[in-house]
């Protein structure tokens, strides 16, 4: 290819410049579109309104419409690129974000927590009866077993905790369930 | 009554000569003019001028041409072809194998190839090997451009993936696609039925078509249209054969040389408008006046490499011949090959000619440019660096001699007259060319 | 409905953010509860902060829910629902403004609950999508962007929408809202009419218009994504069209503007019948509205629209919005071809004003 001759010798003879450096024709180019395009308004360019961000709305990620994200060009597979214009539909588009709600409850006891959930078959009540049981059975805790977490019980609770190097909360972890195997 | 005028992103008004306050109020409200203290206008303003210009950044769109040779002979078709026999037109094993790095290597999740020849299908082993090669990409399209005047098993099953699809030409009635391509009725009848085959087993959005038009006798506008319609086709691309060789025409083509051209595609467009109108059921369009159209109202249309500002070559698409040249643009190939001018920008092989390259980009905008910079049109139009080469030999003419200038106010004003059109049918084409949801184009639009 | 707030019960004195687990998983951490006892009306965790017990309705799947516990009262409120992709955040009950039609009238106390929040965020799923509401969420401005910075640090995955008045912000933000960690904010900004007359009586505060121009002048400035929304109310619906052509024309930034149908809740309770207005048969300054915006490639989504009260050209641009929790159908709708696709009422909707018409 390099040997034939062209009609056109060089691109000079075209009426584009004589080469220059990669660094400074870029640097021309940036230039001349600073020049033209940002005022002194715009104190950081182009950067102020970058729109590359991914579209984030309620759910769904989106595009902006209209703008076609592949290449093309006119000589060929004109009809692969515009959607037939009648057939614009959306991208998925997100739904807002709800307002919340804050459903006001029952009215307010301070003190000893509620047992709003009352009713037979007490299962937080059994479940503490258990571990109670458990860590009697491992000789952490002598009291009654009454479903009631009581001082006796944390302080039985932080005991086996650190015998088993366990993390010490002084409460039912899934790691005392573990340790007692009453785990589900 | 005043002058028009236009701001920096292209808005048009009247500059009233004696302006009153309600003239003011108006200019504000419609972007023409914006209160000196009004910050936000000021921003939102520039951030359009900025998001006007394109920014082309990866590499994801390749037209391949893995054989020069071609089973037609079109009447046009005077280098980009080689005989259907010749050896040594298609890719060797070393650019196959070149090109498939290449696609590797591309920093991209999308891919767009257009296999172009010659008739690519004479190899769709090579075809085949690339598009396998492509497995790694999340979103792929590609685009065979075929005469059909073959249609096998092997490209059929091709084209049950729902990625592949073909694009071909269809330069009108049966009688002047046998004068302008097959030069047989059997052959024509042959594509024809093809053609037939693929839109029945695939549906019409397998296929793409597009006619060639010889400017001196073009068909007659409804022939033309019939002809795509009664195939499903809804988007009908009008393009003039271009003939190389810019040394035909050495002298800068005055307006007059293209008038009827403009006057058969503006006639064409108004009968799309009509027939839209009265047939409801499709949407014809003429898809390079949509474009036109969809960028003086939109930001962002710019990958569109014919018309977007800057242009910048070997950039995000390039071409890759049968020889494993680079090219920026097919036209640039064409160019090539005719022995006008050496546009290659390197090889697949040992990669781009960077130094080539900057010196070509920094002519690709429109900015700077005296004549472009005082048009309103310049915010929706574009540079065509390759086109300005072809017809003549020079980059360097005054823009608005040059046929792509002149196109261009053709079709940006025949966009205005339309949009200021009160007819409804035309208010009806606009509004689905435009892709809006309503009946008509909003009336009393303004230029954005 | 899906009740957010359940009833429950647990051994903690103070109250606490749990992430509940329906079995043991890798990333089982310091916030996390499991499921140790099911009964059919209630379910039992254990975490760090002792036992937990939560009254289960008809629903009863939390796993990966995150929820917080207020021992004392006996609750937990489910603050990001793993299965949902409404999940919002109530940032304060306190507004500068008072709108006419609000959904959630604001009040003067004020709960300070970033830390739970920032706990809850850094609990959900990844990639989660989680809201902020007010009240005006950027009254506290400063916790507000804190929060953002503080979880995305650890949790770049995650992505924000805030509905915010816009009113807040100043030319020193914008440093702070173009940094990394606000790449995945996206803020609900209100706008309810393109002149400052109209716009701030319907949002009960003189200067609104003026201070929201220029609260959107700093998020232009901060390449910050930008959702407008309005409300129609009958006072604006005519005004629709000349909102979209400003919008179109200078707002052009944004990413979407939401139309949205007015919610009987609130203020709008009450004075339904005057703000409210059925658009079955008065679609036009919307359509015309939406055209406008469009043009411009300003996108357009309806909100809270059934689908049979909105022309069919326009179907395209309705979103089935209204959230789960908060949704209902009309009797009517049970025969609807496109019922699946429909956002239906709000759950509070007046049942005579839903003139639901099978499609």
């Amino acid at each position: 290819m390099n040997k034939r001759t062209f009609l056109i010798p060089s691109l000079l003879v075209a009426g584009f410049a004589p080469p220059v450096s990669v660094a400074a024709a870029e640097e021309t180019a940036s230039s001349i579109s600073a020049d033209a395009l940002a005022t002194g308004e715009l104190d950081r360019g182009a950067v102020l309104f970058r729109q590359d961000r991914p579209v984030l709305l309620a759910g769904h990620s989106s595009h902006r419409s209209h703008s076609s994200h592949s290449s093309h060009r006119s000589s060929s597979s004109s009809g692969g690129y515009y959607p037939p214009a009648p057939v614009y539909s959306p991208p998925p588009l997100p739904a807002p974000a709800p307002s919340p709600p804050v459903q006001r409850a029952r009215p307010r006891t301070f003190g000893q927590p509620l047992n709003l959930l009352g009713g037979e078959g007490d299962a937080f009540t059994e479940v503490v009866r258990q571990v109670q049981r458990g860590l009697k059975a491992f000789g952490y805790f002598e009291g009654q077993v009454t479903g009631t977490l009581g001082a006796d019980t944390k302080a039985a609770l932080t005991r086996l905790q650190t015998d088993y190097d366990l993390k010490v909360t002084g409460t039912i972890t899934p790691e005392v369930l573990a340790a007692l195997r009453i785990s589900p | 009554m005043g002058e028009f005028t236009s701001n920096a992103s292209g808005r048009f008004y009247l500059k009233p000569r004696n302006s009153t306050e309600a003239d003011q109020e108006f200019l504000v409200a419609n972007g023409f003019a914006i209160a000196s203290d009004d910050r936000l206008a000021w921003h939102s303003h520039h951030a359009r001028v900025l998001a006007r210009l394109a920014k082309p950044e990866k590499l994801d769109y390749l037209i391949l041409v893995p054989t020069l040779r071609c089973n037609l002979a079109c009447s046009y078709c005077q280098v980009s072809r080689a005989p259907l026999r010749a050896s040594g037109f298609d890719w060797n094993e070393k650019t196959t194998s070149a090109i498939e790095e290449m696609l590797d290597g591309l920093a991209t999740n999308a891919i767009k190839i257009e296999f172009q020849g010659g008739e690519p299908t004479l190899r769709l082993d090579l075809v085949k090997r690339i598009i396998d090669r492509c497995d790694r990409f999340a979103e792929r399209s590609f685009v065979i451009c075929t005469n059909l005047s073959e249609v096998g098993p092997e490209l059929l099953d091709l084209l049950e993936r729902a990625d592949v699809s073909v694009s071909t030409s269809l330069d009108g009635s049966s009688l002047v696609h046998s004068a302008q391509r097959t030069r047989s009725t059997a052959m024509t009848d042959q594509f024809l039925r093809n053609l037939r085959e693929i839109i029945a087993r695939f549906g019409p959005g397998k296929v793409s078509a597009l006619p060639t038009i010889n400017q001196s006798s073009p068909p007659p506008v409804d022939e033309l249209i019939d002809a795509f319609a009664d195939f499903g086709f809804e988007s009908i691309h009008l393009r003039p054969v271009n003939f190389q060789g810019f040394a035909r025409k050495r002298h800068p083509s005055s307006a007059e040389d293209h008038r009827a051209w403009w006057a058969y595609h503006e006639e064409f467009v108004h009968r799309l408008i009509a027939r839209n109108h009265e047939d409801r059921s499709r949407v014809l369009e003429e898809s390079y006046f949509s474009l036109c159209l969809r960028r003086m109202f939109r930001l962002g249309i710019d990958r569109h490499v014919d018309l977007r500002n800057p242009n910048p070559l070997g950039t995000d698409y390039l071409v890759i011949d049968y020889d494993g040249q680079l090219y920026p643009t097919d036209e640039a190939r064409m160019l090539a090959r005719s022995g006008i001018v050496d546009l290659s920008i390197g090889t697949v092989v040992d990669g781009l000619d960077v130094e080539k390259l900057a010196v070509l980009n920094a002519y690709s905008t429109t900015i700077g440019d005296p004549a472009c910079d005082a048009c309103p049109y310049q915010p929706y139009c574009g540079r065509d660096l390759v086109d300005d080469l072809s017809r003549y030999g020079r980059i360097d003419l005054p823009q608005h001699e040059t046929f792509f200038c002149q196109k261009h106010l053709y079709m940006f004003d025949l966009a205005v007259h339309l949009i200021y059109s009160h007819d409804p049918a035309v208010r009806y084409s606009l509004a689905r060319w435009l892709g809006l949801a309503g009946e008509y184009l909003p009336p009393q639009v303004v230029l954005a | 409905m899906i009740n957010l707030v359940l009833a429950a019960r647990a051994d903690a004195e103070a109250r606490y953010v749990v992430r509940l687990n329906d079995r043991q998983s890798n990333d089982f951490g310091a916030n996390d509860a499991l499921l140790v006892d099911e009964r059919p009306d209630r379910k039992i965790y254990s975490s760090a902060f002792g036992l937990l017990e939560i009254r289960v309705a008809d629903e009863s799947c939390f796993d990966r829910d995150v929820v917080s516990v207020d021992p004392q009262r006996g609750l937990v409120e489910r603050l990001v629902r793993s299965s949902s992709p409404h999940n919002t955040f109530l940032a304060t009950e306190r507004c500068d403004q008072l709108c006419v039609m609000c959904s959630q009238p604001p009040k003067k106390t004020h709960v300070d609950r970033w830390a739970e929040f920032e706990m809850a965020a850094r609990l959900a799923l990844p990639d989660a999508l989680l809201g902020i509401s007010g009240g005006e969420p950027t009254l506290f401005r400063r916790e507000l962007f804190a929060l953002i910075e503080a979880v995305q640090a650890d949790r770049p995955d995650l992505s924000w929408h805030i509905l915010s008045n816009g009113q807040h912000f100043c030319e020193d933000d914008i440093s702070q809202l173009s940094s990394e960690a606000f790449l995945r904010v996206t803020w609900g900004i209100p706008i309810y009419a393109a002149a400052a007359p109209l716009h701030d009586e319907i949002v009960g505060k003189e200067g609104a218009y003026r201070q929201l121009r220029e609260g959107l002048d700093v998020l232009l400035r901060s390449g910050a994504h930008v959702e407008l929304r309005t409300v129609i109310l009958s006072s604006n619906l005519d005004h629709l069209p000349a909102l979209a052509h400003h919008a179109g024309l200078h707002l052009g930034f944004c990413d979407q503007w939401s139309i949205m149908q007015l919610e009987a809740a609130g203020f709008a309770k009450n004075r339904f019948a005057d703000l409210f207005v059925p658009t079955a048969g008065r679609f036009a300054p919307i359509g015309e509205a939406i055209d406008a915006a469009e043009l411009y490639g300003l996108p357009v989504a309806l909100f809270n629209f059934p689908r049979c009260h909105i022309p069919k050209n326009y179907r395209g641009h309705a979103v089935a919005s209204i959230s789960d929790w908060k949704r209902k159908f009309a009797s009517a709708c049970a025969e609807c071809h496109e019922r699946s696709a429909c956002g239906g009422f709000f759950e509070w909707h007046p049942a005579k004003a839903m003139g639901a018409v099978p499609l």
